[in-house]
């Protein structure tokens, strides 16, 4: 049946033909039904009526004959009802029910078993009797009615009947199935005609339909095939003429419009082949504008190159002589413009970096070479460096290193460095008071790399919704007067947008504008296969005094407590944190600490006079030895503090605290902080290629310094011949230089046939789009320094190169590990001599030097207070802040004359 | 046949009303010679009917107009029985009680009163005279018409019918021997049997009917009256025998005529006669005071049952002027 529908209705005829039959089916299939039941009961009720008024009317005509028992009467009224058909026989019983006359067979007679004749007077209603057997019997009591004859009396309301018989009247119901078979067959056969004649008349109908619709169709699928020439024919209905009449419109109007757009297609063609002609003819003059704008990038980056060349290299030699200059026995005064001068220049310096830096990173020139960093040290440095110019402004500068934050790591430690430096000086510049929080934390860790977020959160002025669209676009500040309040050049947070994007990053700020800012920034970041030893240094170290290191560290401020939190969890796994005195009161009466850190500076920020309050109240609670941090001012000016002999024992470091000063502090190793002590390169023999005689100057000065062998000459060719008579272990290579420069002069160097083929090489330039890579490729190692370089990173290049080992803390600690305390205050004293003169000529390398020297003593005795106030000269010598130094240098002496004493 | 019956009314209102204008003539004759003194125009008279019946109005009615016509001093009251009411003390000594059951009550209730009962059956009024002693009198004018006009009847209506059957009940017994002598004058072998009530009355019927030129029914108590009428009428057509019966229904069951007195006659000769009986006050011995075959009749015919058997009817005035005539020969 499934099978068959679908196949019905597959054409639309069919279709037609089975939505019309199919209800009519139904319809003559119910009504026929409904017909021959009606038909049916009509007959038997027929019958039953005919029965009965038989029965009634020998009832009413027999009452004298049965009266009378006259039964030829009878006989006669039997004989005519015989005739009737369907009447099977007639009974007529007396009113004793006896039986008086009947036609019935003597086994069918209903009057034997009727009852007896006292009942059967009761019956007086009509009845039909339904017996077993086949017959239908229909039974009426014969009355005999009084007539009324009297014209006077009450007769009428008497009981004018007399019961004087019966008549029971058979009926033979076959007599009805011969017309129920003729009604069945009439029925039936009525409806197969009607249904033949509907599916006939259907068919017919559908086909007078479904023919013009076909005719319709093929015109279509004519036109639909592409004959616009063919036309509906006339259909003898009127919608199908409109119908065809649409069509043939329509074929009219697409081979019109079929004729119009073949010409629209032969003229766009047409035009579209003149386009073509003309774009090529332009694609041609853009290749050769291309060309053009190829070779005037090329001519920019030449003229950038040597621009930063050209800059650089004078700026070089001023900061240079500037430094031999300070070096030399001077006057205050001359010292003075000689420390204005190097800061101008530096500035100077800072600048073209930030250009030249901008436009590297424009250019797509600056390559990230990725090496094995400290992460630790990457985030601290700039925190170190940046730390005076926050205190300055008294602000709280933090840097929260989450413990689970991996510090092996590898990356670009100096673009790290470079973000950092960038975000956290922005954020300083630009807040008055408060702090600047910079918060570091892992987002993902993976087996071999992580993602690491960076927020630099600030107090400071906010930036605005219009403000943030532009923030990390090249030469934007918020606007031009904080272009003049706070200076810069507006480059900063864009060479950092820029970094961040080349490793992968992303940075995003969130400032609500007067209520601080924050700067994210997300790298991924790859980790070390060999972690560092150091990332918790706690495990392996034993804290002076063999005794375990139990701190407790006190600070009011939640955010520099979580960051100490953080940074002393790497050193030791028992930290005791209170955030308020009351509760430090109380954890001191059980607590296990050996120490208690206490960070004074939001003491101090907060309320300055409350401060020795608060040492003298903690030491009143405990006698534990007690670590302070300050701010190198705050050091400084807390030295009467720090003097106290009622606070002792108590040390002081300065702020921001780093793993080195606490590593220092806490654990007992024999180990010396980098003094900085330039390597003694004795042996090493250098080929120095300089035109410009204040570099070449400047680099004799340096190599005299560091004791290696050099030979320095003029010109690229001068370097070549050079290279082909003697055998040097490193060659120092100026990139601009007349005749031949060192390109090409490090190019022939390469060849086979030189000697110093294989010869390491470092490439001097100021070209900050200048990178190894590019240099001649070769056996030899190439390494690219750019001007200004500092004395420390060419001595030190030199020696890696070279092969020679940076001996320098070697010997420094084999030779202090020798001394005897005489002799270490003695060179103490001597080395803060020296740094005050120095700090008295302005002489920041020296005195940075010095205060180096200092910091590696200092830390190899582990006189704390002594190293704190090192560390403490240390910044401010590299702050460049003579005031500082001089208070620093002072209370160092003062502390060493105390130190003197206790040991004698 | 509707003008031919048309014709018979008016022959018999001409009949009746000549009748009526002589007895009125002689009744006031008769008053003005020896009423006068009496004095009965005065009298209250009090018509008492057995119930409400049509017919019972309409022979208080026609009473009332005649008696006043007759005896315009007469007051006439009349009282209508009905259940649970009892009858009123009737301050008169004249009671007219119109039906069966109002001469019963009045017999009963008013024992010292002249009483005239109209419209009962003879056979009532036996029954009544022979159970009941009264110290008033008591006369009535029956419904009943004597057997011979219904033979006179069937004469006129088949003259050459010479075997007249009749079939006679219980309650006609006694008068059957006074019926057969009245019409062994007429020259007709009257052929009859009795029918108890118990029995078939077919079996009765059948012989008579067959032996019969014309059938006379002789009316009965009406129990039995209805019992054997339908039985006479079927028999008699199918023998086409013509039934004379004694009622207008008779007729129109099928009967070929009937002679009967109407509420009408009745009250009329009711009047009549009560101030002929006024009249004889003085008739202590009371022979007056008996009971009177209605003096006027009328003929009902059944045109159908004349036609089926072939009985050519003359008109209805002639009919009764032909039937006077026999009335007064015989």
């Amino acid at each position: 049946m499934k099978r068959l529908l679908p196949k019905l209705g597959n054409t639309l005829q069919n279709r037609l033909v089975v939505a019309t039959t199919v209800p009519l089916l139904v319809l003559t299939v119910v009504l026929t039904s409904v017909t021959m039941l009606e038909r049916d009961k009509a007959i038997t009720e027929r019958l039953q009526q005919s029965g009965r008024s038989i029965a009634l009317y020998l009832a009413s005509v027999s009452d004298f004959a049965l009266y009378s028992a006259n039964k030829p009467l009878l006989n006669s009224l039997l004989t005519a009802t015989d005739r009737l058909d369907g009447v099977s026989g007639v009974t007529f019983l007396n009113a004793s029910r006896e039986v008086v006359i009947s036609t019935l067979p003597a086994d069918h007679d209903p009057g034997k078993t009727s009852e007896p004749s006292g009942q059967a007077a009761e019956r007086s209603a009509p009845a039909n009797l339904s017996t077993p057997d086949k017959y239908l019997y229909f039974e009426e009591p014969v009355l005999a009615l009084d007539l009324y004859i009297e014209d006077y009396g009450s007769a009428a309301v008497e009981d004018d009947s007399q019961l004087v018989g019966w008549v029971i009247v058979a009926i033979d119901p076959a007599v009805s199935q011969s017309e129920r078979r003729a009604m069945l067959i009439n029925g039936v056969g009525l409806a197969a005609g009607v249904m033949v004649m509907a599916i006939i008349m259907s068919y017919l109908l559908g086909r007078n339909i479904i023919g013009p619709i076909k005719k319709l169709t093929n015109t279509v699928n004519r036109i639909e095939g592409g004959d616009f020439s063919v036309r509906a024919e006339s259909a003898p209905s009127y919608e199908f003429n409109v119908l065809a009449h649409g069509i043939n419109h329509m074929a009219e109007s697409i081979e019109e419009n079929q004729v119009r757009l073949q010409q629209e297609v032969e003229g766009a063609t047409h035009q579209l082949e003149v386009t073509l002609a003309d774009l090529q003819s332009k694609n041609d003059e853009l290749e050769i504008a291309r060309q053009h704008a190829d070779e005037a990038n090329a001519a920019k980056t030449d003229f950038l190159a040597r621009m930063s060349h050209e800059l650089r290299t004078p700026l070089t030699s001023v900061r240079g002589f500037i430094g031999l200059l300070q070096s030399a026995d001077l006057g205050s005064s001359e010292q003075q413009y000689c420390k204005i001068i190097d800061q101008a220049a530096q500035l100077l310096l800072q600048l073209i970096d930030d250009i030249l830096e901008f436009s590297r990173l424009q250019a797509g020139a600056v390559e990230l070479e990725e090496l094995p960093i400290d992460f630790y040290r990457c985030l601290e440095d700039p925190i170190q460096l940046l730390a005076p110019m926050a205190h300055d402004k008294n602000l709280e500068l933090i840097l929260d290193i989450e413990p689970d934050v991996p510090l092996a790591l590898v990356a670009n430690s100096r673009r790290l460095r470079q973000i950092i430096f960038n975000l956290v000086s922005n954020s300083i510049k630009f807040t008055e008071s408060g702090w600047v929080l910079v918060r570091v934390f892992l987002l993902a860790d993976e087996a071999d790399h992580c993602r690491v977020g960076i927020t630099i959160k600030d107090t400071g002025i906010g930036i605005s919704e219009e403000q943030k669209k532009h923030i990390f676009e090249a030469f934007t500040q918020a606007d031009i007067s904080i272009s003049r309040r706070f200076g810069g050049t507006g480059l900063g947070l864009s060479i950092v947008n820029g970094l961040v994007d080349m490793m992968g990053g992303s940075i995003s700020v969130d400032s609500p504008e007067g209520k601080g800012s924050t700067f994210k920034v997300v790298l991924p970041l790859k980790k070390q296969q060999a972690l560092f030893s150091d990332q918790h240094l706690s495990s392996g170290l034993q804290p002076r005094g063999k005794q375990a290191l139990n701190i407790a560290l006190y600070d009011p401020d939640q955010a520099s407590r979580q960051a100490l939190e953080h940074l002393l969890t790497r050193i030791t796994n028992s930290v005791e944190s209170y955030g308020d005195i009351g509760a430090l009161k109380s954890g001191l009466k059980t607590t296990q600490a050996s120490v208690i850190l206490l960070n004074g500076a939001s003491v101090t920020l907060a309320n300055p006079r409350a401060y020795p309050l608060l040492l003298e109240y903690i030491r009143q609670c405990t006698d534990l030895p007690l670590v302070i941090t300050l701010p190198l001012k705050q050091l400084q000016k807390s030295s009467s503090i720090a003097n106290d002999p009622s606070l002792q024992p108590a040390s002081f470091i300065g702020k921001p605290v780093s793993i080195d000063s606490l590593k220092a502090l806490f654990i007992d190793a024999d180990k010396v902080v980098d003094s900085g002590t330039v390597a003694n390169l004795s042996g090493v023999n250098v080929l120095v290629a300089e035109d410009n005689d204040f570099s070449q100057l400047l680099i004799k000065t340096m190599l005299d310094r560091a004791g290696c062998r050099y030979c320095l000459v003029g010109n690229g060719r001068e370097a070549v011949e050079m290279s082909t008579r003697e055998q040097f272990d490193v060659l120092l290579v100026d990139g601009h230089m007349p005749e031949l420069d060192g390109w090409e002069a490090l190019r022939e160097i390469r060849a086979l046939t030189n000697p110093n083929h294989g010869t390491p090489a470092i490439f001097l330039t100021a070209d900050v789009l200048a990178q190894g890579a590019s240099l001649p490729a070769g056996v030899g190692i190439n390494r690219v320094m750019h001007k200004p370089f500092e004395e420390a990173d060419l001595i030190n290049a030199i020696s890696k190169l070279a092969g020679k080992e940076l001996s320098g803390k070697a010997k420094t600690s084999a030779i202090w590990q020798r001394i005897p305390k005489e002799k270490f205050f003695s060179e103490v004293e001597s080395l803060l001599d020296k740094a005050d003169q120095e700090n008295q000529r302005g002489n920041t390398a020296e005195l940075g030097e010095i205060v180096h020297q200092l910091l590696g003593i200092v830390g190899v005795f582990k006189v704390n207070m002594l190293h704190q106030l090192s560390e403490a000269l240390h910044l401010a010598a590299k702050a460049g802040d003579h005031s500082q130094v001089n208070i620093a240098i002072a209370d160092l002496s003062i502390r060493l004359a105390e130190l003197k004493r206790e040991v004698s | 046949m509707n003008g031919f019956a048309g014709v018979l009314q008016n022959m018999e209102s001409k009949i009746a009303l000549t009748l009526v204008r002589c007895a009125l003539q002689g009744l006031i004759l008769f008053a003005c010679v020896f009423l006068g003194d009496r004095g009965f125009a005065a009298n209250e008279v009090h018509v008492l009917l057995s119930n409400d019946a049509p017919y019972y109005h309409q022979v208080a009615k026609v009473f009332t107009a005649q008696l006043k016509a007759q005896q315009p001093a007469t007051e006439v009251r009349s009282i209508i029985m009905s259940d649970g009411v009892a009858l009123p003390e009737i301050l008169g000594q004249q009671i007219i009680a119109i039906g069966s059951e109002a001469t019963t009550e009045a017999l009963a209730n008013y024992p010292q009163s002249d009483i005239l009962s109209l419209l009962m059956p003879m056979a009532a009024w036996q029954d009544i005279n022979k159970n009941t002693s009264i110290e008033g009198r008591f006369a009535a004018v029956v419904i009943d018409q004597p057997f011979e006009r219904a033979v006179l009847l069937g004469l006129l209506l088949k003259p050459d019918a010479r075997r007249f059957g009749a079939v006679f009940g219980p309650a006609t017994q006694t008068t059957k021997t006074a019926s057969l002598e009245r019409v062994s004058s007429l020259g007709v072998e009257l052929i009859t049997a009795s029918l108890p009530p118990t029995d078939n009355p077919i079996s009765t019927l059948s012989p008579i009917i067959n032996a019969s030129e014309v059938f006379i029914a002789v009316p009965d108590r009406a129990v039995f009256n209805r019992n054997i009428a339908k039985w006479i009428l079927h028999l008699s057509y199918r023998e086409k025998i013509p039934v004379i019966g004694f009622s207008a229904s008779y007729t129109k069951a099928g009967a070929l005529a009937s002679i009967y007195s109407s509420p009408t006659d009745i009250g009329r000769h009711g009047a009549e006669l009560f101030v002929e009986l006024s009249a004889h006050a003085s008739d202590n011995a009371g022979k007056s005071w008996r009971a009177y075959y209605p003096k006027y009749y009328t003929l009902s015919i059944n045109g159908d049952v004349a036609r089926i058997l072939n009985i050519n009817l003359p008109p209805r005035e002639d009919l009764y002027g032909m039937y006077q005539k026999l009335l007064q020969a015989m």
